[in-house]
């Protein structure tokens, strides 16, 4: 009896665990760390979410079926930019995170130290996809640039966005904003 | 139907008055069979062969656990359908985007794009750098000097082979 509770017990306790462990994106960071290491307000400051992408797939599918594909693929993107700032401050934290990347099993895909601009990059693969990506570039004209994106990414795109630095090739951003923005124009018409 | 239910009933009786009589009934055919089964009792149970004893132990003992081993393997089983529900990733929700968001997301591909650009572009030049120039041995070739601008590098306009022509 004793036994048999035990054993309920702990299979409770193991699968409940393993729920916890696997919770949340593999490739997803925490850049609040550096961030918070530079002190002061980004110039850019970006973070879309799983359900924001899949809009952005959705809202694309009509007009370009390839790049709603790679949209689909990416469940989160976080873009920080700081402009005018002591970057000396953030280095510390980001060999930090660098670390803390290596040891938790990332890939060091690029690591550039070049008159003050220092670049990491770190890759999480699995055997078919990039699931998570960080770059981390300071330089010291006071620029500060950290990207997180993350999901089943296909190596492709990101062998595309560093060597052409294009990752969404033959895709107008410009007309499909605009399309929107009619969209929108049109809707505040029709509530007039 | 009822005959033969009340017969039966009469016989069953009289073979429990049979078993636990202490004496011989009068009848004879009954003192028979009185005496037989009290024969019988007397010799004791048979002793079982070594491998049908396990054998039966362990079906009794299964017996026993079965209703325990099942409701664990229920529980476990209940457990890594609630863990495999919850593992299957929630299809989220899509948000449809304003203008403004698209605008965010192109700046935010710009921004990706230059930074993955100038990262690799960094690192080609600080691997370049580092390599060295393989001496090809043009100098020694008729007309180098026509050559020669074709091979050399741009990016370092000190460095010259040595003019031999």
């Amino acid at each position: 009896m004793k036994n048999a509770i035990r054993t309920i017990v702990f299979s409770a306790i193991l699968c409940s665990s393993t729920v916890f462990a696997q919770s949340g994106s593999i490739g997803q960071v925490d850049l609040k760390p550096i961030t918070d290491a530079i002190g002061s307000n980004p110039k850019v400051n970006l973070n879309f979410g799983p359900a924001m992408m899949k809009g952005f797939a959705e809202s694309v599918r009509g007009s370009n079926a390839e790049v709603a594909g790679i949209l689909d693929s990416i469940s989160g993107l976080r873009l920080v930019v700081f402009e005018d700032v002591d970057t000396s401050a953030a280095r510390g934290r980001v060999s930090e995170t660098a670390g803390q990347l290596s040891d938790a099993g990332w890939t060091p895909a690029m690591e550039v130290r070049d008159d003050g601009t220092n670049v990491d990059m770190y890759l999480n693969e699995s055997d078919e996809f990039v699931e998570g990506l960080v770059l981390m570039v300071t330089e010291a004209g006071g620029t500060a640039v950290f990207i997180n994106i993350y999901g089943n990414i296909d190596p492709v795109v990101i062998g595309k966005l560093i060597g052409s630095g294009n990752a969404l090739s033959g895709f107008d951003f410009n007309d499909l904003a605009s399309q929107f923005q009619s969209m929108s124009a049109g809707g505040a018409d029709d509530d007039n | 139907m009822h005959k033969s239910h009340d017969r039966f009933e009469i016989e069953l009786e009289r073979e429990i008055a049979l078993e636990r009589a202490r004496k011989a009934p009068s009848e004879p055919e009954l003192a028979a069979d009185w005496s037989l089964k009290q024969e019988l009792r007397g010799l004791g149970a048979a002793e079982l062969p070594p491998v049908v004893c396990a054998r039966a132990r362990r079906t009794i003992a299964a017996e026993q656990r079965a209703p325990w081993f099942m409701a664990v393997a229920a529980v476990v089983v209940a457990a890594v359908v609630v863990t495999l529900t919850l593992q299957v990733p929630k299809t989220p929700r899509a948000v449809t985007p304003s203008a403004s968001d698209m605008a965010e997301l192109q700046l935010a591909f710009e921004t990706l794009n230059a930074t993955g650009h100038r990262a690799a572009t960094l690192a080609g030049r600080e691997l370049s750098e580092s390599l060295t120039v393989p001496d090809l041995g043009l100098s020694e070739l008729p007309y180098a000097g026509y050559i020669r601008p074709y091979f050399e590098r741009r990016d370092r306009p000190n460095r010259r082979l040595p003019d031999r022509s």
